[in-house]
């Protein structure tokens, strides 16, 4: 009897775990179909099926050939409340696009207003580096600054004002980001007043205005995101924390201004003037023009177009023009809403680029193609892909594999590897940035996701990068010995100190123990646990 | 004796049966009283009554996305449970995606172009029917709410929507759609489909989706059941 006890009672824990497991994945018991049946007010048994809201309805339902002719019983349903419109005004709304990357996933809002929609969001990791940096620092990406220890990544507070057709955004940018995203901008050496300063703590930043015209007409100015790379500057909306150099190294901003129109509900033209390549100032002489074509024409297909041209975007060069085409088809091709695998989606990006022009005499000219051909200068160009595909299973867990390549002679594109504090204003001679040098790297990326609740992300990744070139932070570092010291821009020495020049000759300091090196390999593998609120 | 109990027990059986079967199956459509009609036209295998999916409510990015901000309603407090971050716990559900299902009213999917349906729309005297097209199947959706009728562009949209699905052929999209207003405020909507590629008995089951905006229609109709003395009636 006591053994039967016990047996009974294990049996009974192992089906409560069991359920529970059920419940986490989404799986539904009998009974609790039997309730959501009910709950669906579904008057004849044999319309569709619709078990979860976020879908639409998928045709499984078995046929019931005595449905027909049995008159349905009376239900107990709640009253209707005021019935919603037929809007096939409001652009993109005729479906529900929170699977795409890149679109955050809630469906409820926790702060909207009246007047104001209130926005925060809190992105916090723990990266395990293999090669275990000694200076815990993490380079070529903007989605993870250090390795081994607890990052703030990102903290953003904000929202949206919309009174009458007056409409006006703004985001903080606090933490890891605030950093390492300004100081790929070398934008504001140009001139007095330090704008990197003065914007850094601001991701988004705008005022517009709506015009009833069509499905919609906006003008807006100030500091809005870009979506050239696919992704979104918020981590909470993508598949993968880390992007792939399409995403990456592309602009994650633009300070100008921009149109919107809404011909119709399912397709947006966004014609853009701004400073430059993710830049708060403009470089040189010339503004930069692009926009943006999204086309929805189904729940389940999107494509975008992001075209940059004219934009003079080289430090001290106002010759050198960079042109810019990223192409993004992003695809939820399986759907059931009934089963424990909702859906699969997938992304695929294309990106192509180049920079033409600057002078010649000081070996900084560059063209697009065919450099090098019949005394031409060299070529500087960029040319990506990346792709992903994402598994949706039950209501919270998600698992997804993706990476991406790219090839960009001229490395104009190339994130400058921090050493020694360097930035993009300074430069460094470890790692330069020259017409005609080459850089081609891969990565892939291999994620899985816990939904606790829609505001609420805890994110798993395995991420591995490798390059021709040396430019990943090996165990060595790529901090000097001492620490920085002011002068990125030159070579530093063994004993700390700066040598002084950028030019690496004989003897360089031979009082100081001769030169330092970074220890900078060519390949990296690391985890990423991240947590990601957006409230 | 038992003869004649047997000989009475069958007719009486086949009385039954023939009481009990609905009217398309056992009268021809000229006995058909104005209650057999009205049976027909609410619950018969050409009309069939549904509530359709309503989408869940856009979020601020969505709308944003649109070129619009603002119009939802937040949520406040209720976001704020140790669930919303571990999704362990009562109110574990509270987090989940959609989970404040509004509710909408029912509409009726009625196989218009069925002749049943037409002699049963006469014979209940109903006043306007929707117009049929020749060579078009013809299904309409009543009783839907929030419908502008005099949108000139909104059929142009919703036809692009509007699908008649037979597994193995090639789906019919609507080639024409008329809005008819209702009491109410409410509408009927009429989507007619080509009868290019006929539908046939072999053909078991038919799907009819339209997205009107934020409400998804789904409703299933069995070719099984369509027919009236042996004839599929569509």
């Amino acid at each position: 009897m006591r053994t039967s006890l016990c047996t009974k009672g294990r049996t009974v824990l192992i089906a409560g775990l069991l359920a529970g497991l059920a419940s986490q994945v989404g799986l539904q018991t009998a009974k609790a179909q039997q309730a959501a049946a009910s709950a669906s007010q579904t008057d004849s048994s044999d319309a569709v099926t619709a078990t979860s809201p976020m879908a639409a309805p998928t045709p499984d339902a078995p046929p019931d050939p005595q449905a027909a002719a049995t008159p349905a019983a009376p239900q107990a349903t709640p009253p209707p409340t005021t019935p919603p419109p037929v809007d096939l005004d409001t652009p993109f709304a005729f479906g529900d696009f929170t699977w795409m990357l890149s679109n955050p996933r809630n469906h409820d809002e926790v702060l909207d207003g009246k007047y104001f929609s209130g926005e925060f969001r809190v992105d916090t990791n723990y990266i395990y580096d293999y090669q275990h940096p000694i200076d815990h620092t993490l380079d070529e990406t903007t989605e993870g600054e250090r390795t081994g220890e607890f990052v703030i990544q990102a903290l953003g507070v904000g929202g949206d004002f919309h009174a009458g057709n007056m409409q006006g955004r703004i985001l903080t940018q606090f933490g890891a980001v605030s950093t390492a995203v300004p100081r790929n901008d070398a934008s504001y050496s140009n001139g007095q007043w330090d704008l990197a300063d003065a914007y850094r703590y601001l991701t988004e930043m705008y005022a517009g205005y709506h015009i009833n015209y069509k499905h919609g007409l906006n003008f807006q100015v100030g500091n809005f995101l870009s979506f050239i790379g696919l992704f979104s500057y918020y981590s909470f909306d993508n598949w993968m924390y880390q992007p792939s150099y399409v995403s990456s190294n592309t602009p994650w901003f633009f300070v100008g201004m921009r149109a919107q129109f809404f011909p119709t509900n399912k397709l947006k033209f966004e014609p853009w003037l701004i400073n430059g390549w993710q830049s708060y100032a403009k470089y040189n002489g010339r503004e930069g023009v692009g926009g943006q074509i999204l086309w929805r024409p189904t729940e389940d297909t999107d494509f975008v177009w992001n075209t940059y041209a004219l934009g003079r975007d080289t430090l001290g060069n106002d010759n050198r023009s960079r042109y810019h085409a990223d192409w993004s088809q992003e695809w939820k091709y399986y759907k059931n809403p009934t089963k424990l695998l909702k859906m699969i989606t997938m992304t695929a990006t294309e990106d192509f680029g180049c920079e033409t022009g600057g002078t010649a005499v000081s070996g900084q000219a560059v063209v697009c193609t065919h450099g090098g051909v019949n005394g031409r200068p060299p070529a500087q160009n960029f040319a990506g892909i990346m792709a992903y595909n994402r598994w949706w299973i039950g209501e919270r867990f998600a698992f997804e594999v993706g990476g991406g390549v790219l090839d960009n002679p001229g490395r104009y594109l190339a994130l400058l590897p921090p050493i020694n504090g360097a930035n993009a204003t300074s430069g460094t001679p470890y790692f330069t940035e020259n017409p005609g040098q080459q850089l081609r790297a891969y990565d892939f990326q291999v994620g899985f996701d816990y939904f606790p609740s829609q505001w609420v992300t805890w994110h798993v990744e395995f991420t591995q990068r490798g390059s021709q070139q040396a430019i990943f932070n090996g165990p060595g570092g790529m901090t000097p010995p001492g620490g920085n010291n002011g002068l990125p821009q030159y070579y530093t020495c063994n004993d700390g100190t700066s040598a002084g020049t950028n030019v690496l000759s004989k003897g360089l300091c031979g009082g100081d123990g001769g030169v330092w090196y970074p220890d900078m390999v060519k390949q990296e593998r690391r985890w990423i646990f991240a947590l990601m609120v957006k409230l | 004796m038992k003869t004649i109990l047997k000989s009475l027990f069958f007719p009486f059986l086949a009385m039954l049966l023939m009481a009990a079967a609905p009217p398309w199956k056992s009268k021809q459509m000229e006995q058909w009283s104005e209650q057999d009609a009205k049976l027909i036209l609410t619950n018969s295998p050409w009309v069939k009554k549904m509530t359709p999916a309503l989408m869940p409510p856009l979020n601020e990015d969505q709308r944003r996305q649109g070129g619009q901000m603002g119009g939802g309603e937040g949520i406040g407090m209720e976001a704020f449970t140790p669930a919303t971050l571990t999704g362990v716990g009562a109110s574990a559900a509270a987090g989940k995606r959609g989970r404040r299902p509004t509710h909408i009213a029912t509409v009726e999917v009625r196989w218009e172009s069925a002749r049943p349906v037409r002699a049963a729309e006469e014979k209940a005297h109903e006043e306007d029917p929707p117009a049929l097209a020749d060579g078009n199947y013809v299904v309409a959706i009543y009783d839907v709410p929030g419908v502008d009728v005099n949108q000139t562009a909104l059929p142009f949209q919703l036809k692009k929507d509007a699908f008649l699905k037979v597994e193995g052929k090639k789906d019919r999209r609507a080639s024409r759609v008329d809005l008819l207003p209702q009491e109410g405020g409410l509408a009927t909507i009429v989507f007619m489909f080509p009868r290019s590629e006929e539908i046939t008995p072999e053909d078991q089951r038919i799907t009819f989706l339209a997205h009107l905006g934020r409400l998804s229609v789904a409703q299933y109709f069995y070719t099984a059941e369509m027919t009236m003395q042996g004839k599929l009636e569509l």
